[in-house]
């Protein structure tokens, strides 16, 4: 299988999970609805062009990872100033409120990943079919619309095509595209040791990849923190005709080395971004 | 190809100001290449670039306005008829015309909405017709319900119409920035206008002012009737910017992207530029920021450059990412040098031209100009899209 690989880079991005009221979270790694979309727009698809989102969501198989650390989260709070309000309850009288709950602002937390840098290595499954692989090439290249990573506001600092030497890769499966990938891109220490032990990142030479799961690991129950390799139900993909996310697919969450040497100590990788 | 995309970097200088705060009244910051800086967010940008300056309402009569409220109903179209109309007639039609503009919660806990003058206009004749409607043929409360409610399903097509006819029917705020309807996709207005929360190009810079309040009559005591403590921070920013042509035009007349080149007019081609030309004046002049009176936040851009291209946008944020000394010079030469790379590895090609008050500055492939030239540039790249065969 040929797989594609992008380089996602922004100093903010989002991954968005679960909106839980106001609090708008971020997870580690894109969910599928977010490359379906990030595509489609650089295809010139129309939000309400849903089958058109559907069928490449479903043709979507990739991976996703970081060398070496995650990136840091934020928290950024946004307020929504209103006019007076007067609002009518389900009994049908009008309701006044006054004060701080009434005459305000509305309130938002938006959970951003900040310094990203991160790759994905994607594959289309029935590959002959339109849109290919080279078309995706050529969308990136000169998309319909300009790309974000998860909002609007989440402009990318590096083109996503990786240099044609490095784009494209052969493989079985995304654990082992991106593992080639990972090999092939020249080391590079983004943080000196001593300034990453002081925000106590991990610098070792080792990729945290997310991939799907394999069918001899989708018998197992979800394990949300066990080394070497956590197991997880998520719900990524969106359902593009009705508007919201919907089923679920399990993924693995796992800690590889970039060299075949063995890893030197082991971390346990949780699934964080979930709300807690 | 014509341009799709106009690229706009900017570096700002704000010293001893609190631009944009947090709910514990800190400065926002962003943790980027192992140094925390000082950041913006982009929704403070926009809001003062729509709401002041250049385009602003007063400045730009011709373009309709938006408003942004839980209250359209209410106030633009219920109160204007109260003491005309009999209460419950009113209550009844409110009540249907609160679910058709803000979703099925229309009635209990609506979200802030925002709508084009253009649009509530519309609304609000409909809502004036079936109210006096109903009070001619002496309808009661349930009647008048029925009587909205047959109007609610021809008044979803009349929207849909308005949108396509109407020039600028949310309003320019929507056509610049986008709006999200969620209980109507189709009222969706994809914004053509991305922007980027701006940051330091240095590591944070901050002081905690300790303040006293004087009493100026209290004769007897000494000290102060007031002591407090306020963050100040002081940067310099990178800031940017990216409007995807056909898309601002798309918004501004109605004419979707496929149908441009045939039906555009050079008079809509010619108000597009005009919006691109005013939004890089604001960019470069308008200042966000709080206490404006205690800290006056005020300062033009030091540098501002603008790509037009069709590949791929991509911001320069990966110039600071090792931090710069907090010097304007330094954050220019890392730009220029940044840019220089990127171009010999992508060789993307973009037209450019830029104004900095850095004399020694250049940017790979552009040309230098003063600030009213760059942004008459930017309008040209729009203007010129006119198809070579013309219109009347």
């Amino acid at each position: 299988m040929r797989f594609l690989a992008l380089n996602l880079q922004a100093p903010l991005a989002s991954f968005g999970g679960t909106t839980v009221d106001h609090y708008g979270i971020t997870r580690l790694f894109p969910a599928a609805s977010m490359l379906t979309g990030l595509l489609g727009n650089a295809l010139g698809y129309q939000r309400s062009e849903a089958e058109k989102l559907m069928e490449l969501q479903e043709r979507l198989i990739f991976g996703a990872f970081y060398r070496e650390t995650y990136p840091e989260q934020i928290r950024d709070y946004q307020t929504v100033q209103l006019r007076g309000e007067t609002s009518w309850t389900t009994d049908g009288t009008r309701a006044e409120r006054k004060g701080a709950s009434g005459d305000s602002t509305h309130i938002r937390y938006r959970d951003y990943l900040t310094d990203l840098d991160l790759y994905v290595v994607l594959a289309l499954t029935a590959a002959e079919k339109s849109p290919t692989l080279d078309n995706l090439v050529q969308a990136l290249e000169q998309p319909a619309r300009p790309l974000s990573l998860g909002r609007k506001t989440c402009l990318p600092s590096e083109p996503l095509l990786l240099p044609p030497a490095l784009r494209f890769q052969e493989a079985a499966t995304p654990a082992e595209a991106a593992l080639n990938l990972a090999r092939a891109l020249p080391f590079r220490k983004r943080e000196k040791e001593a300034e990453a032990k002081k925000y106590n990142r991990n610098v070792s030479p080792a990729i945290h990849l997310m991939r799907p799961a394999l069918p001899a690991e989708r018998a197992l129950t979800d394990t949300r923190a066990l080394p070497p390799a956590g197991l997880a139900t998520i719900t990524d993909e969106r359902n593009w005709q009705g508007g919201f996310h919907g089923g679920s697919r399990q993924i693995v969450i796992e800690k590889l080395p970039i060299n075949t040497e063995s890893i030197e100590k082991e971390i346990p990788i949780g699934i964080s971004g979930e709300p807690t | 190809m014509f341009p799709r995309f106009l690229q706009i970097h900017t570096l700002h200088n704000y010293t001893a100001a609190l631009l944009n705060r947090d709910d514990a009244g800190q400065a926002k910051r962003l943790p980027y290449g192992n140094a925390l800086r000082t950041r913006i967010s982009s929704q403070c940008l926009k809001r003062h670039w729509r709401e002041t300056g250049p385009l602003s309402k007063k400045e730009l009569p011709a373009l309709p306005a938006s408003l942004r409220s839980r209250e359209l109903v209410t106030k633009e179209m219920r109160q204007p008829l109260e003491g005309q109309i009999d209460k419950e007639i009113l209550d009844a039609i409110e009540s249907v015309f609160q679910k058709l503009v803000y979703g099925d919660k229309g009635d209990s806990s609506r979200q802030p909405l925002l709508l084009g003058v253009p649009e509530v206009k519309y609304l609000a004749a409909q809502f004036r017709k079936v109210a006096e409607e109903a009070a001619a043929e002496g309808d009661d409360a349930k009647q008048a319900k029925k009587r909205a409610e047959d109007l609610f399903k021809s008044v979803k097509d009349g929207l849909k119409a308005m949108r396509e006819t109407t020039q600028v029917p949310a309003g320019l705020a929507a056509a610049l920035f986008g709006r999200m309807i969620t209980s109507d996709t189709e009222a969706n207005i994809e914004a053509p206008v991305y922007v980027a929360h701006a940051f330091t190009t240095h590591a944070g810079e901050d002081e905690d002012d300790y303040f006293t309040v004087v009493d100026d009559l209290a004769e007897d005591e000494t000290g102060a009737s007031h002591i407090g403590e306020t963050e100040l921070t002081s940067g310099l920013f990178y800031g940017y910017t990216v409007i995807n042509i056909p898309g601002l035009v798309a918004n501004l007349t109605g004419i979707s992207e496929e149908e441009q080149a045939e039906k555009l007019t050079p008079e809509q081609y010619e108000l597009a530029g005009e919006v691109v030309r005013r939004l890089i004046h604001a960019i470069a002049e308008v200042s966000p920021g709080a206490k404006l009176g205690s800290t006056a936040p005020f300062g033009y851009a030091t540098t501002v450059l603008v790509e037009a291209g069709d590949r791929q946008p991509r911001s320069l944020a990966g110039a600071f990412r090792k931090p710069t000394a907090p010097r304007f010079e330094e954050a220019n030469k890392a730009m220029t040098d940044h840019l220089a790379e990127l171009e010999e590895n992508y060789a993307t090609n973009e037209a450019r031209r830029f104004m900095s008050l850095d004399k020694t500055s250049e940017f790979t492939g552009a040309q230098r100009m003063p600030l009213p030239s760059l942004a008459e540039w930017a309008k040209d790249v729009v203007t010129s899209q006119v198809p070579a065969n013309g219109h009347s």
